[in-house]
């Protein structure tokens, strides 16, 4: 019997209950390590570890069908390769992947969603980069289609921005410089 | 500062805790990305340069570490970076992965940030003892000042976004290392483990994932990180932890009561032959300085210096070895160096009023 991740010959067998389902996986020894399903001491004793979580996602479903290869726009990670590394690639990959990271996340932390701190300042000016980004372009068009009223109105409007963002680095700034960072 | 002047301090928390305490020091840690970058393992070595470039350029900004060390990776030794990994300053990861790579260390050594690990970001807040909140409340003070300069990659439904997904969320590592001789000689260690593992925390050797317990020293961390907020999982940390404590004591009492003999051999076996060994490998070493301190905490040994067996329990370490004998030793050296450097530092121990 082959392993049913790569080539080799299957030794490791397991038996597995997800969802209710009985499933049995056939893995070379290799693989297994890698799964956390090998006899390493390092697989012992603590909870579900990604690889579990994506095995068990990989034997239901479409996922592990090899017609459909998925693939991240932002860094080119596939689905099998997320499922072999147990890694992502970049941010974007959290958007492709969402179905099987939901499931991913959920054998490990019984939770789909954040509930904690976020970013403050960092994500705001994210935020108003995009929108100056935007701004910028609808400015461009407006100049080479000679809507110069529209031209001005935008042009306001990123001003306004560009003080906001400048107002908020600052209050940073200051805010940064009373707060004693390094205890003597 | 360089790094020798920075390694020429004492491991300030590995050793300013209360002597004999059994929390030694309380760990958080934050994975975070730099929005706009592919992860670590799949950007190019360009993209990982720039970020670079960055974050050293953010450092310089911050008199945190400003006035500590900062560096490249690359142009630390192997054996300093080992060094470092012994002084629980760069990861295991961080310290073999030599390109693109960079680190800065306050001075007192409790606040790192490690760049290009597998995340971007890696941030540390280390404090002595058991103190959870306070490394919390250091943390979020090093986050919010790099968030100040780097963009973070971040999703309102995920929260922070981790090259792993065990990370995803809060991105939050909070861990205690915990020094358990007591349980460990009651044979308790093992279905204390399995009890914190059903609880979903993970205790780990020292060196974290996959290193052994030598010196009876454990960590403990949370392994969640999505679904809670960073509040409540330093907060059930800290409950569980405390239980440990009182566990770890409780054997200690119960050893006296059940196996005074014992306890006492084991204890003066230890310091008998640190104070007499030629040749000592590290796990030895560390092993029985354990003991030493376990000795120290329940008075049946005395010594004048504080924290001298503390101090050892960094300095016995292949890399620390090396760098105060100022030269490169072969391990059979090592050993033996090694065990001059302990009867040396030990020539004092004593028996204690209880012994």
């Amino acid at each position: 019997m082959k392993c049913e991740h790569c080539d080799q010959t299957a030794t490791v067998h397991v038996t597995r209950v997800a969802q209710g389902k009985v499933h049995k996986v056939h893995l070379c020894e290799a693989c297994a390590q890698k799964m956390g399903m090998g006899p390493s001491p390092s697989s012992t004793g603590s909870g579900p570890t990604v690889a579990d979580a994506l095995l068990g996602g990989g034997m239901s479903g479409s996922v592990s069908s090899p017609h459909r290869v998925r693939r991240c726009p932002g860094c080119g990670l596939t689905l099998r390769g997320l499922q072999k590394e147990g890694r992502l690639g970049c941010a974007q990959c959290y958007d492709v992947f969402g179905e099987e990271l939901d499931r991913i996340l959920r054998s490990i932390h019984d939770a789909v969603e954040h509930r904690g701190r976020t970013p403050g300042e960092g994500v705001k000016r994210q935020d108003l980069g995009r929108k100056m980004d935007v701004l910028q372009s609808r400015l461009t068009r407006a100049i080479e289609a000679e809507a110069f009223e529209d031209a001005a109105k935008i042009r306001d409007e990123l001003q306004h921005l560009q003080t906001t963002l400048e107002a908020k680095l600052e209050e940073n700034r200051k805010a940064s410089g009373n707060k004693e960072v390094y205890p003597s | 500062m360089t790094l020798q002047e920075l390694i020429d301090h004492p491991c300030a928390w590995f050793v300013d805790h209360a002597c004999g305490e059994v929390a030694i020091s309380s760990r958080i840690r934050l994975a975070r990305n730099v929005a706009g970058y592919p992860f670590p393992s799949r950007a190019e070595p360009v993209q990982l340069r720039e970020i670079r470039h960055n974050v050293l350029r953010t450092l310089s900004q911050l008199d945190l570490f400003d006035q500590g060390w900062v560096s490249e990776t690359d142009e630390v030794s192997a054996r300093d970076r080992m060094l470092l990994f012994e002084r629980s300053l760069m990861s295991r990861e961080h310290m073999e992965n030599e390109e693109s790579g960079a680190i800065g260390v306050s001075r007192d050594e409790q606040d790192v940030v490690m760049v290009n690990e597998e995340d971007h970001l890696r941030l540390q807040v280390v404090r002595p003892g058991l103190s959870l909140e306070s490394a919390w409340e250091e943390m979020q003070t090093l986050d919010a000042s790099m968030e100040e300069h780097v963009d973070y990659a971040f999703s309102s439904k995920y929260g922070y976004l981790t090259c792993c997904p065990s990370n995803t969320g809060t991105g939050l590592r909070a861990g205690v290392m915990l020094h358990l001789p007591g349980l460990a000689l009651l044979d308790e260690v093992r279905p204390v483990m399995r009890g914190l593992a059903k609880m979903g925390l993970a205790v780990r050797g020292p060196g974290g994932e996959g290193s052994d317990a030598d010196g009876f020293l454990y960590q403990v961390s949370n392994q969640v990180t999505l679904g809670r907020s960073e509040q409540d999982i330093i907060g059930e940390l800290h409950q569980v932890v405390d239980e440990l404590v009182t566990h770890e004591y409780n054997a200690r009492l119960r050893l006296e009561e059940v196996r005074p003999n014992g306890l006492r051999d084991k204890v003066g076996r230890a310091a008998g032959i640190l104070q007499n060994a030629w040749e000592l490998s590290s796990k030895e070493a560390l092993d029985l300085l354990a003991m030493v301190r376990l000795g120290l905490a329940m008075d049946l040994l005395a010594v004048e210096e504080e924290h001298v067996v503390e101090r050892l329990m960094i300095e016995v370490r292949p890399a620390h070895l090396q760098k105060l004998a100022g030269k490169e030793l072969n391990p059979g050296e090592r050993d033996r160096f090694r065990a001059l450097r302990v009867r040396s530092k030990l020539a004092e121990l004593r028996k204690g009023p209880k012994l």
